[in-house]
């Protein structure tokens, strides 16, 4: 038996049913599957081209990486992107008074930080504290009352309580309006505020 | 020869059709709840059984496994009966199977909502259920071989080509990424760790988008866009082609979910070009049904379930196209843990899988009840609803993803992040989840009218359990090849050796990407630092597994300055060695966890803060989405297994001290009594045996290891070590000479400072005191301010000696020296 002589199923396909074009009968291959017919066209030459496209494509990149290392590894590229980023904040050689803002547009700024920053979430709203932080209303302190320190730990913060360190997200000028907005709140006896934490204010 | 009377099993295929309608509705319904609780956390309900973390794997399990699965068996069972012109292998197999994968998905439904997840996602089921599928899908493969075994028909169709591979393939994956070690019976870890696991379960989880996703459904395309449009396929030659390359390729390319991660390089770079090359031949698929349609476009027009078909292939060319530009290094640096992958695979999932089921249902029901469609008009409206859905729901996620990646990565020109605070960047894009939930509204409101739709066609039909047919049996021919006969045309009609090559194809790219990184130690690089997790780490590890959270936390900080500065150092394969499994995420929702164990970190909180958090998000963050987590407070820890846990983690390699799994329940509790007696000095009166304690401690453990080794600042200094500081006589002579010919001009003769330079003596510095960092600026320079690098004008030696004598002039406070510039160092900094 040849192979044609194995495809003889005939098809189920009734002929009048049938939208296959003239043309397209001398394409038809013998086999039938449940009356599916397949024709005999060539891969449409473009799609072939995309392929091979693409496997010349990741030959040539598994060689430039790999091969001849030629492209930066991901570490690499790391420190290119570090490297090339010497940020405006590294050169900001401003020196900032560091003395107490009063003036209503610096402490409107500094209560807008305060609420951005999400700075009552451990603050309150009103700065009364809360099971986190201390209450920032009173005059007992942790870490000291003056302009100064506030503005270190605002800098630096202190992680091992939870105070974040504000120097990767503010300027020193920012800094400066909210530590004087925290120091504008003394005296004002907040509703549900915290019970005093560290010294008394000297 | 006589024909031979037979019938052909259109119970199973009712059965499975059913199946798939109805899980299909409960899958979209459960996935509008999620999108539902990322808009609005309310419908979290506070109760743990419909939090997000639970419910996500219930929507991404039932959708695939359920919807699909059982839409892939209905299409297969209807198919394979007719192509192979017999009755299914056995009656009992058939049943089994289909009773046993609705078990499944039952099983499925019930242990994830009761936490009991593996946490590898599309791999979530436990070790008992996983047991289960492999029993019934071997039952499946037994079946279907059993059929093919008996087929009246001598050549395998197309269809059955990607049915065999399908089969294959999904047991290779199902079985190697579940190997895992039972702890009792509804938890167990993994053998694989860290980055080995991780590479693993994306070669998993990729292909079971290839081989469960695609492949059966591109078969089921072969079989229903002929049959429907009534015409020959395009091009055989071109079935071939894109069958062979495609399952070749398409195992290689997991990696890819892994970009720009703890991976080695060239791990990913396989991912990268695997996917590149994958665009031609998952295309031979669209084209081939789409050029099919040829010639009968006008009866696409007319026919709905020909329009489904066409969106559906259409669908699948779009997809197809996009998987391999995300795999794009660039592309995924932006886009990976956005929204953009979720819309990617809707468009997949929706528009590929369930518009092709759909077309495949409005035919194959008619045909078995014999009658006609009820309604070709609510069709139509389902095909326009349908349509719709999928574009209301893909384009404002994609609108989501472009925003919230940009933002994660804009910095201001101060050079601080734009976006510090993670949460901005999710409340900028809740209105696009708010569209996207009518998307997903108008979809399901199709599928409602499409199940109205298909019930009136039964109720009008006659339906036949046994349909009786006949056919020529099969005729016995040599087992070689034939003159004229194609190699391809030959093996087509050898269905052992069809599968025995369609598994080398499939096993070749596997064992290639995956074993290396098990033999090959440099690809791990150790990092001395990283110990096994303490019995209440594990404890809370697997606490965070159960909750679900890495559906919307990663602990994978890649190597960008945008994440660096938000979250810390990035993360290195080393530090994942003892994860058993990792947890490394596919989508921030919120931020990355990896170094929330960083005291001195950007992402450290509290354990009063991570306690106020896990109790009401809302109350510390107003705008979260999270979910409260209240009965983590109530819940006792279950410390009854902590020592069966350690002796598994042992079992696995991990290097528990002897005899520590004695030990392991005292170690548990004293360090429980410790962060209970941490939070009761802020307040917070809590029992130590409590789960949010263990939750504590895991969250203050993710990223310490690696930070007490203290690597400061080292990314910035380039490929250069910082060389010891000199302080023999003559090399400061040397340093001092050097600083007097080069730096004296803007630094003045004693380092005092000028109109240009600032003061190298006094205790204030601009770029860092440290003496890495000194010598970094000495090394590099400032361009921007005038500060020449002086890497290629000094010699080795030369720069070592100009960095020790600044080094020596440090603090000496030279008089008439420039005021301070810059911040002042601590005294307890100086090293």
């Amino acid at each position: 038996m040849n192979y044609e002589g194995i495809n003889k199923e005939k098809s189920m396909q009734s002929e009048e049913d049938s939208t296959v074009t003239d043309k397209e009968k001398s394409l038809l291959l013998p086999h039938e599957f449940d009356g599916i017919r397949e024709l005999d066209n060539p891969p449409p030459r473009w799609l072939m081209y995309i392929l091979y496209i693409t496997v010349f494509f990741s030959a040539l990149y598994w060689v430039h990486y790999h091969t001849f290392r030629q492209g930066p590894t991901q570490d690499e590229e790391y420190l290119a992107e570090m490297a090339a980023s010497v940020a405006a904040r590294d050169a900001d050689s401003s020196v900032v008074k560091l003395a107490q803002l009063t003036d209503q547009v610096n402490l409107d700024a500094g209560k807008k930080i305060y609420n951005e920053k999400l700075c009552y979430s451990c603050h309150g709203m009103a700065g009364e504290g809360n099971a986190v932080g201390p209450n920032l209303t009173d005059d007992y302190w942790i870490h000291g009352s003056s302009i100064d320190k506030i503005v270190e730990v605002l800098i630096n913060g202190v992680p091992a309580k939870g105070m974040a360190p504000f120097k990767d997200q503010l300027t020193k000028e920012q800094i400066l309006q909210v530590a004087s907005y925290v120091l504008s709140l003394q005296g004002t006896n907040p509703p549900n505020a915290k019970a005093p934490q560290g010294e008394k204010a000297g | 020869m006589q024909p031979e009377i037979f019938s052909y099993d259109n119970k199973i295929v009712k059965y499975f059709t059913y199946a798939t309608i109805i899980w299909g509705v409960v899958g979209m319904i459960v996935g509008l709840l999620i999108a539902l609780q990322l808009a609005f956390p309310y419908f979290n309900f506070d109760i743990s059984f419909t939090t997000y973390g639970r419910l996500r794997p219930i929507h991404t399990n039932a959708v695939i496994f359920a919807f699909v699965g059982n839409a892939i068996f209905t299409g297969v069972y209807y198919s394979m009966q007719r192509l192979l012109k017999t009755r299914m292998y056995s009656d009992l197999l058939s049943y089994i199977h289909f009773w046993g994968w609705q078990l499944i998905i039952v099983l499925a439904a019930l242990t994830l909502a009761l936490g009991f997840t593996a946490g590898k996602e599309y791999a979530e089921l436990e070790w008992p259920v996983d047991l289960l599928i492999a029993v019934v899908w071997i039952v499946f493969g037994w079946n279907m071989f059993g059929t093919i075994a008996r087929r009246r028909v001598q050549h395998l169709y197309v269809a059955i080509w990607f049915y065999i591979a399908s089969w294959v393939a999904v047991t290779i994956l199902h079985v190697f990424n579940s190997v895992e070690l039972p702890v009792s019976l509804f938890k167990s870890y993994p053998v694989y760790a860290g980055v080995q696991d991780a590479l693993v379960q994306w070669w998993y989880g990729h292909n079971a988008v290839a081989f469960f996703l695609t492949t059966p459904f591109l078969g089921l395309m072969y079989y229903f866009l002929p049959k429907a449009a009534n015409r020959p396929i395009y091009s055989y030659k071109l079935s071939i082609i894109h069958f062979w390359t495609l399952i070749f390729i398409y195992i290689w390319s997991g990696p890819h979910h892994l970009l720009y991660q703890a991976l080695p390089d060239w791990a990913q770079t396989i991912g990268v070009i695997f996917s590149v090359m994958l665009i031609a031949p998952s295309w031979g698929g669209m084209i081939n049904g789409l050029l099919t349609l040829r010639g009968v476009w006008d009866k696409v027009r007319e026919t709905p379930m020909l329009k489904f078909m066409a969106v559906a292939v259409t669908a699948y060319g779009m997809v197809t196209f996009e998987g391999p530009m995300l795999a794009i290094k660039t592309v995924n640096g932006l886009v990976h843990f956005t929204d953009w992958i979720i819309a990617h695979v809707h468009i997949g999932g929706l528009g590929w899988n369930g518009f092709l089921t759909f077309a495949m249902l409005y035919w194959l029901i008619p045909v078995l009840w014999r009658t006609k469609l009820y309604s070709n008009k609510l069709a139509n409206i389902h095909f326009w609803l349908g349509t719709l859905g999928v574009l209301f729901y893909a384009i404002p996620l994609y609108w989501a993803a472009i925003t919230q990646g940009l933002m994660w990565k804009e910095f201001t020109p101060e050079g601080f992040l734009r976006y510090p605070n993670f949460l901005e960047t999710v409340v900028q894009i809740i209105p696009m989840y708010v569209t996207r939930i009518a998307g997903g509204v108008l979809y399901i409101v199709g599928v409602v009218l499409m199940v109205y739709n298909l019930v009136k066609t039964i109720k009008q039909g006659s339906f036949v359990a046994s349909e009786e047919v006949s056919a020529m049996p099969l005729e016995k021919i040599n087992r070689h090849r034939i003159l004229g006969e194609t190699i391809h045309g030959w093996v087509e009609r050898k269905p052992v050796q069809f599968t025995f090559w369609v598994a080398v194809a499939l096993l070749f790219g596997s064992i290639v990407s995956i074993v290396p990184m098990f033999v090959v130690k440099t690809n791990i690089p150790t990092i001395s630092s990283v110990k096994p997790y303490s019995p209440l780490e594990l404890q809370g590890r697997d606490i965070y597994i159960r909750e679900g959270c890495y559906t919307c936390h990663s602990q994978m900080v890649r190597p960008f300055r945008s994440e660096t500065e938000r979250y810390g150092e990035y993360s290195k394969s080393g530090e994942f060695v003892y994860d058993h499994p990792f947890q490394w995420g596919s989508r921030r929702m919120g931020p990355d966890l990896a170094r929330t164990g960083v005291v001195e970190g950007k992402m450290y909180k509290t354990a009063a803060w991570h306690f106020n958090h896990f109790y009401n998000p809302q109350e510390m963050n107003a705008e979260s989405r999270m979910p409260a987590y209240p009965w983590l407070i109530a819940n006792k820890m279950n410390i009854s297994s902590t020592p069966a846990k350690i002796n598994a983690m042992i079992m696995l390699g991990v290097p528990y001290p002897e005899g520590f799994a004695e030990r392991s329940v005292d170690s548990l509790m004293n360090q429980a009594r410790m962060i209970a007696d941490d939070l009761k000095q802020s307040g917070i009166e809590v029992e130590p045996d409590r789960e949010v304690i263990a939750m504590i401690a895991y969250m203050h453990r993710l990223g310490r290891d690696i930070s007490e080794q203290k690597p400061v600042k080292t990314g910035l200094v380039m490929k250069t070590d910082v060389p010891g500081i000199l302080t023999d006589q003559e090399s400061v002579d040397l340093g001092a000479q050097l600083f007097k010919a080069n730096c004296a001009a803007c630094h003045g003769v004693s380092g005092e400072g000028n109109a240009i330079g600032p003061n190298l003596t006094d205790n204030y510095w601009i770029h860092g005191g440290a003496p890495d960092s000194v010598y970094n600026t000495i090394y590099n320079g400032v361009p921007a301010k005038g500060m020449q690098a002086w890497k290629d004008l000094l010699t080795k030696d030369q720069l070592q000696q100009v960095f020790s004598f600044s080094m020596k002039i440090k603090g000496t406070n030279m008089s008439g020296g420039r005021a301070p510039q810059g911040l002042e160092e601590k005294p307890q900094k100086m090293e």
